[in-house]
């Protein structure tokens, strides 16, 4: 009967562990292998408390496995819960930092720009010469920013170049934004992205994704 | 069946004997284990008695893969099997043999016999109960120890999460307060001061927090106060050159 017992429980774990798939997580293959597993246990102790076991016995029984499939089911539930959240708050404290560090740089080289075309002397240069003096020979399209380190994934992009204005693109490689469907500058989808806008007025900022 | 004399018998001190020592040797396993294994990440290449806590390691895993921007790695066949093992001994096989030999111990002692392989199932008694214990016995301990952790860190990180941001509408106000100290007066800015710089309605109240600021012809101060907690407040100053310096971070932003 042991062996049978023993049998009959490997066969449905093991199945139920199987039938999610091969999934990129292994939480689905874990909680239906844990749902066969308790209901497995609920059938096991029923079995083995009958008589000649006392009430005092297998009310002891019955309640000591309650508790403590009840407290593993909360530890368990809630590791799952909050591996989750902290997957999730990781990538959304990914995406502050990338938008906090393209909001402290990229204005600064727009507003250095803007420092140097109301500041001339004699000949006035327009807002276009001004940029290519501080990037010379940058066209539209090119990418501006210089790594600060070698996971550096940030781009800066020109979208727009003329007299009177310049807007340039700062766009996350890896970083999801908002809108999973938005379809990037580089033609990337969903990440994170930022306008800025430079006119002889000052800086015009709009977040896109 | 007189009830008394059939919870003696379930009771008995030699069935509470061994209950003692299977609980000991659990402890000693459980400790042992910690010891040896304390400077190992959780893999499921050792015995965890907890699966569910690997599974809950790759998953934070996957979390700093993406957040360098690589691909969640995906758990090998060999990982999964053995996730699977620890799964049949801590809930198969451990409650089998422990509540299956015992019931075969009672059904002996009921029949008043001696079976010539008695000294067999006292032995998967206690293996089973070494296997049960090394889960039971930490099960209510670490479920309360759990609600309390994931209580403080989701507390934790609501205060990180509304700092960030913030610090987020402090640059944008700083980077309009340097605009203003660049355009010439004809265009209403400062010619070169902070003074008569305002940040407009969105700027200085955002969901996140009340901002003031207040110009000098050097400098521009930024008081922040948090909307979600009072007592937290950040104080920062836009230097001449149009840099934030001397960052101040008070209450529970500290």
């Amino acid at each position: 009967m042991l062996l049978l017992w023993l049998i009959c429980g490997f066969v449905l774990v093991s199945v139920a562990f199987f039938i999610p798939g091969d999934q990129a997580e292994v939480w689905p293959n874990l909680n239906s292998a844990g749902i066969a597993a308790f209901l497995y246990l609920l059938a096991l102790v029923g079995y083995t408390m009958r008589k000649p076991f006392g009430r005092k016995a297998q009310i002891t029984v019955w309640a000591a496995t309650l508790v403590t499939l009840g407290a593993l089911g909360m530890h368990w539930t809630g590791m799952d819960s909050m591996s989750h959240w902290q997957q999730k708050t990781l990538l959304s404290i990914r995406e502050v930092i990338g938008r906090g560090i393209i909001r402290a740089e990229v204005p600064e080289s727009l507003l250095t720009v803007l420092d140097t075309f109301h500041h001339q002397k004699g000949k006035k240069a327009t807002l276009q010469q001004v940029f290519m003096n501080q990037y010379p020979g940058t066209k539209v399209g090119d990418n501006i920013h210089k790594p600060n380190h070698e996971t550096d994934s940030l781009r800066v992009y020109v979208s727009s170049l003329s007299d009177t204005l310049i807007a340039v693109t700062a766009q996350e490689m890896y970083v999801k934004g908002r809108e999973r469907s938005f379809k990037n500058f580089n033609e990337r989808v969903g990440m994170v992205q930022e306008r800025f806008t430079l006119t002889a007025k000052g800086v015009r900022h709009e977040s896109e994704n | 069946m007189n009830p008394k004399t059939d919870s003696q018998h379930e009771f008995s001190s030699e069935y509470l004997q061994l209950l003692v020592a299977i609980t000991g040797a659990t402890l000693l396993l459980v400790f042992g284990f910690e010891r040896l294994f304390s400077h190992q990440r959780f893999t499921p290449d050792v015995f965890i008695p907890f699966p569910w806590i690997v599974a809950a390691g790759q998953t934070i895993d996957d979390g700093l893969q993406m957040f360098s921007g690589k691909l969640p790695t995906i758990m090998s066949m060999s990982h999964r099997l053995a996730l699977l093992a620890d799964m049949l001994v801590v809930f198969v096989l451990g409650p089998t043999l422990l509540l299956m030999s015992w019931r075969k111990m009672r059904l002996e002692k009921e029949q008043k016999g001696r079976s010539s392989i008695r000294g067999l199932w006292t032995l998967l008694f206690v293996v089973g109960g070494v296997a049960s214990f090394s889960v039971v016995i930490p099960a209510i301990p670490i479920a309360i120890i759990q609600r309390s952790v994931a209580t403080s860190l989701f507390h934790a990180q609501a205060v990180q999460t509304n700092k960030d941001y913030m610090i987020n509408d402090i640059n944008f106000i700083a980077l309009y307060a340097h605009q203003h100290k660049i355009l010439p007066k004809s265009m209403g800015g400062g010619e070169g001061s902070y003074l008569g710089f305002s940040a407009s309605r969105e700027l200085v109240s955002t969901e996140n927090g009340e901002y003031i600021v207040s110009p000098s012809p050097n400098q521009c101060a930024i008081k922040a106060t948090s909307k979600l907690y009072p007592s937290a407040a950040i104080s920062v100053v836009v230097n001449e050159a149009g840099n934030l310096r001397e960052w101040t971070y008070t209450g529970p932003f500290e």
